[in-house]
């Protein structure tokens, strides 16, 4: 009983530790950019999308049934003409988010010039967070999906939309990433 | 026959109002000629016509700029997927670059 209303609760809160805040030093670097992607959908925009989807259309009745467990979408990816347009402390902002409790990045590639970070936020057993951040010399991306991610629609999506396949032991890996860590005797 | 006419004539004969007859006519028959004209109902008719048209325009307005924002924001739903599957991609190609083809994500 007590479980069920924690869970209520912790449903019920609004988008928290999951949520990836925008430093002011990034939104600026529009600005800079040559080109820029700012999206955020919120709950009801979501619903909106996934009312207009068609189930006939194979790629939106899976983006549907993705979307049908999500609470926001925030991306802000800019491109540069030339390298040297955001500073590694920009990065570091939403990098450092990252390490908060409940992130767990199981992708990590840091370079000289440029890095990725795909993180899993964990709630209990179920994911319910990912985040994305890939700085390249001339390109900077992140990606914040809030909500409920089923590892089996993370595999669904393998292979559409430009997204690779899903080899079963990645697949089992994400599994094994959603699942609570084992307790410490 | 002429009892009857007689009679007829008594009944029918002309006979002066009581007194203050007209007036108490002319007052009952004043309300109704106080009564609005009959183009004030068309005004009110014409009125709640115009409401409602006003009403049924604002739904089909509001529900246009719903569509419209539903549209928009598909349309960035497949383009975060897109975007989002690229970097993956991205991520892929370097884990292959790092320790071998096939390592974490297979094309």
């Amino acid at each position: 009983m007590r479980y069920s209303i924690v869970t209520l609760l912790a449903a019920a809160l609004p988008l928290g530790a999951q949520q990836i805040t925008f430093p002011p030093a990034l939104e600026k670097l529009s600005a800079k950019a040559t080109q820029k992607v700012n999206i955020s959908l919120d709950t009801s925009l979501l619903g909106f999308a996934g009312q207009l989807m068609s189930e006939k259309d194979p790629d939106e009745a899976i983006a549907k049934r993705l979307l049908s467990g999500l609470k926001a979408i925030h991306i802000r990816g800019f491109e540069f003409a030339k390298a040297g347009e955001y500073s590694q402390a920009d990065v570091a902002a939403i990098r450092e988010q990252f390490k908060g409790p409940g992130w767990n990045c199981f992708f990590t590639v840091e370079g000289k010039e440029q890095s990725t970070h795909i993180c899993l936020h964990r709630q209990g057993d179920a994911i319910t967070g990912l985040g994305l951040l890939a700085a390249e010399p001339t390109e900077l991306t992140v990606v914040n999906i809030i909500g409920s991610i089923r590892p089996e629609d993370l595999a669904t999506l393998s292979g559409k939309f430009g997204i690779p396949q899903i080899k079963g032991e990645v697949k089992t890996l994400l599994e094994r990433k959603a699942a609570p860590a084992p307790k410490k005797e | 026959m002429s009892r009857l006419e007689d009679e007829l004539r008594q009944a029918l004969r002309r006979r002066e109002p009581p007194a203050g007859f007209a007036e108490r006519v002319l007052a009952r028959a004043h309300p109704r000629e106080s009564r609005r004209p009959s183009w004030f109902h068309w005004r009110w008719l014409a009125a709640a016509a115009a409401l409602m048209v006003l009403v049924v325009g604002l739904y089909f307005f509001e529900e246009r700029r719903r569509r419209l924002e539903g549209e928009r924001a598909k349309q960035q739903v497949m383009l975060a997927l897109h975007l989002t599957g690229s970097k993956l991609r991205l991520a892929q190609q370097r884990i292959q670059r790092f320790i071998g083809p096939g390592a974490a994500f297979q094309d």
